[in-house]
């Protein structure tokens, strides 16, 4: 269920309130992946999204007793994971990644190989890796601001009424702010991209090859485990969402990421839930 | 940056035998499932300055030399000619839990090259995947002292 599209049942909310760990279990059971997926392409790796979602989770668990009702709990929860991640300190792979020049640099100078002998579905799996870790670093050379917007208007397909309310900005402000994204980053990929022009020379599989020969492969594949679809698939488009009408799909490259769900971060979130001194700082039940 | 991966798993061997499985240089293709054959470079087979070079099922391979070794505890190889990475370095310690069990970590210390995008391909699919090969070569190396026999290009799921 897409939270940006249903809301949460007050009933629950309300017995969340109250302390019901069976409700705060059900809330969390129902952001978590829709908290972890955002935060990891902005945090831009898995252990920084995990510790940003626990984090996240965390402040909410202490704050939802205060919560009067003065907007919808999407976006008092959304709220207050967006001023996280919007304020969290920058993870190492944002310390690294910098310009979109500097990425583009290190995309030059990464080999690029003939990949005719590598089997399926090795071979496909590693292409789609490979593009998913090189277009999430094109999302952290954009400033925090602009790539959540990004990723939010573009990728996950919030109208800008919802996105707008949720940043508590105005809808003007929010589309400047997604278009200057939007220019930046596809600018950077029809200059470099193969996926987009094919005048480029840089292609996702060329630069896998590299991964097949190094013997890192699992040959069991077993480490696609934590995926539950793509990020298409959980957040379907919207009538009205800000990229509904575009030719040049560029966003749709992302959409076709991997929505995934790590069970470690559901066992870490539940170890919290279930933690007796955090237990002090829940309200408390009726 | 250095990086690093760690994976454990208790096999069900002696120490003795498990520590001349690992530190036995031409010994690795009898147990890892992603090494198809090995080349001893030197004339000592194992101890400080053996040299191999793997040959992995993928057709690629890696130079690994021992820098550093303590008689069944630990083992530790440098790697070289791996592609993507830099300044790699394997460790493998043991530890008799029993007679007859002995717990075995995989460790490695690694830096990628590619600056920014080699990161990003570190962060996002190879420290995910050395992890996973671990796992896998932990397995064959549990199965193959186990059985005696040699571990192909996958571990039978016999011993799961």
């Amino acid at each position: 269920m897409n939270p940006f599209v249903d809301q949460d049942d007050p009933t629950t909310v309300a017995a969340a309130q109250r302390g019901d760990r069976d409700a705060l279990t059900q809330i969390i059971e129902r952001h978590r992946p829709w908290v972890y997926n955002i935060a990891l392409r902005m945090m831009g790796d898995p252990g920084s999204a995990e510790d940003a979602t626990q984090d996240i989770f965390l402040k909410v668990l202490k704050k939802i007793a205060s919560f009067e009702g003065r907007s919808s709990f999407r976006t008092w929860l959304y709220r207050v994971a967006f001023h996280h991640l919007l304020n969290a300190k920058r993870s190492s792979s944002e310390q690294v990644v910098g310009t979109f020049d500097e990425y583009g640099a290190g995309l030059d100078a990464a080999p690029n190989l003939d990949i005719g002998e590598i089997p399926q579905p090795e071979r496909e799996l590693l292409v789609e890796e490979a593009m998913t870790a090189c277009m999430t670093g094109m999302l952290l050379c954009l400033s925090r601001e602009q790539r959540l917007a990004y990723v939010l208007g573009a990728v996950f397909s919030l109208t800008d009424a919802v996105a707008s309310e949720i940043l508590d900005i105005a809808p003007a402000t929010y589309r400047k702010r997604l278009q200057r994204a939007r220019a930046d980053l596809h600018n950077f990929m029809d200059g470099k991209c193969g996926l987009i022009n094919e005048a480029n020379p840089c292609r996702c599989a060329r630069k896998t090859r590299a991964f097949f020969e190094a013997g890192h492969l699992d040959r069991s594949l077993k480490f696609q485990r934590n995926r539950l679809s793509t990020i298409g698939e959980a957040a379907p488009r919207e009538a009205g969402a800000v990229y509904g009408k575009l030719t040049n799909d560029y966003p749709a490259l992302y959409r076709n990421h991997t929505f995934s769900d790590p069970s470690e971060l559901a066992e870490r979130l539940t170890s919290m839930l279930e933690n007796t001194a955090l237990g002090d700082l829940l309200p408390r039940p009726d | 940056m250095a990086h690093e991966v760690h994976k454990t798993l208790l096999v069900p061997a002696p120490i003795e035998a498990t520590w001349e499985a690992i530190s036995q240089m031409g010994a690795v293709e009898n147990w890892h499932p992603n090494v198809a054959r090995t080349e001893v470079l030197t004339d000592n087979d194992a101890g400080v300055g053996a040299s191999r070079r793997v040959e992995f099922h993928s057709g690629g391979g890696a130079v690994e030399t021992v820098t550093e070794q303590a008689e069944r505890e630990f083992v530790r190889m440098d790697m070289a000619e791996v592609p993507l990475m830099r300044d790699a370095e394997v460790t493998i310690r043991v530890a008799a839990t029993s007679a007859h069990e002995t717990e075995v970590t995989f460790s490695t210390r690694y830096g990628v090259q590619y600056g920014p995008v080699g990161w990003m391909l570190n962060a996002l699919m190879m420290k995910r995947m050395l992890g996973k090969a671990f796992d896998a070569a932990l397995e064959g190396l549990s199965y193959h002292l186990a059985t005696g026999h040699v571990v192909t290009d996958s571990v039978p799921s016999a011993t799961a």
